[in-house]
């Protein structure tokens, strides 16, 4: 206990006649300590961050199973080699343990705002079950409920270059 | 559009127009052609402005989305003329359209069991390799035999920024 009232009578004392080295050595310490807690936190989280960055790039989506022999990628994925996955059997054979999803992707289809307009947009038309995707946390940024019949989804630069709004 | 109106035709030849003793429908009154191809309006009910996670952003432009349940109930009304003429045809995708296309979807998309952040947490690239394609093996060969592939876009650019 004498002891620690000595350091700490002696420490106050150092601080007031030495203020400018004390500010120094602190400011040295915690530069010191908070960039090594900075680059620790940077270390763990580092994957989490390009994890991100990469479903930013690919989509919020781990695989895409497919059973033709071409794939170039999904952006332009059209399956015309006539071979299709049976999803309900899938489904039925792996006892739904696998978080799975089915689609299906027209690309080169041609969208107009009026079935007689002549310059017609190339868009890749997506069908997606909104709701076993949300189960399945696939794109859960996706904050729409699910499309009825005869409704649809368009980016608003296709929006804008079609003249089309909400309802049309 | 072409090789699914065939796909939905045997599936029509065998679910009802054989059980029932109907005439089959000839796959070849379907042409590779612009024959084929489908018109259909849709009322557009969402403009998006970003890929929400559901497409890469390379698609973002050109991508348009429906539900994937009504799409053959609501085709079955804009058949090329060859099978608009076939009534049971067209009465089939109606009825059972909603379930049937889950027969025929061309591609499935998977994601990791929850938390799938867990797979991608190390800080070494190959722990990460490893993981995933060890959980994708197990899945494709939970499939079976039938030469189903799959691709890995998101531990492909996890490994350029590893």
């Amino acid at each position: 206990m004498s002891s620690s009232k000595f350091f700490f009578k002696h420490s106050f004392r150092d601080i007031n006649r030495r203020k400018f080295h004390f500010c120094l050595s602190f400011c040295s310490v915690f530069i010191v300590v908070w960039s090594a807690l900075v680059i620790n936190t940077l270390v763990e989280k580092g994957p989490v961050i390009f994890l991100k960055m990469a479903e930013g790039i690919q989509g919020q989506y781990d695989g895409i199973i497919y059973p033709t022999k071409q794939f170039m990628g999904l952006e332009d994925y059209e399956n015309v080699e006539g071979i299709f996955v049976n999803y309900t059997r899938v489904q039925k054979i792996t006892d739904k343990k696998y978080n799975l999803a089915p689609r299906k992707q027209f690309c080169d289809s041609h969208v107009g705002a009026d079935q007689n307009e002549p310059l017609r947009n190339s868009m890749c038309l997506m069908l997606m079950d909104t709701e076993l995707e949300r189960s399945i946390n696939l794109g859960s940024r996706y904050p729409f409920k699910p499309m009825k019949e005869g409704e649809c989804f368009i980016n608003e630069d296709q929006a804008m270059l079609m003249k089309v709004e909400l309802g049309d | 559009m072409y090789q699914n109106l065939i796909g939905l035709v045997e599936a029509y030849n065998t679910q009802v127009a054989i059980p029932k003793k109907l005439e089959p429908i000839n796959k070849e009154i379907v042409k590779p052609d612009d024959s084929s191809v489908i018109e259909f309006p849709c009322r557009v009910t969402i403009i998006g402005n970003q890929t929400y996670g559901k497409f890469p952003l390379a698609g973002v432009d050109d991508q348009a989305i429906m539900e994937y349940q009504y799409f053959l109930p609501l085709i079955a009304n804009y058949l090329p003329s060859e099978l608009a003429s076939k009534g049971d045809f067209k009465k089939f995708l109606q009825d059972k359209g909603s379930s049937l296309i889950y027969e025929i979807s061309d591609f499935m998309m998977m994601t990791l069991p929850h938390p799938r952040v867990a797979y991608y947490q190390s800080s070494n690239y190959f722990n990460i390799q490893k993981a995933v394609t060890t959980y994708a093996n197990e899945v494709i060969n939970a499939l079976g035999f039938f030469p189903v592939r799959i691709s890995l876009e998101v531990l492909k650019s996890m490994e350029l920024f590893s």
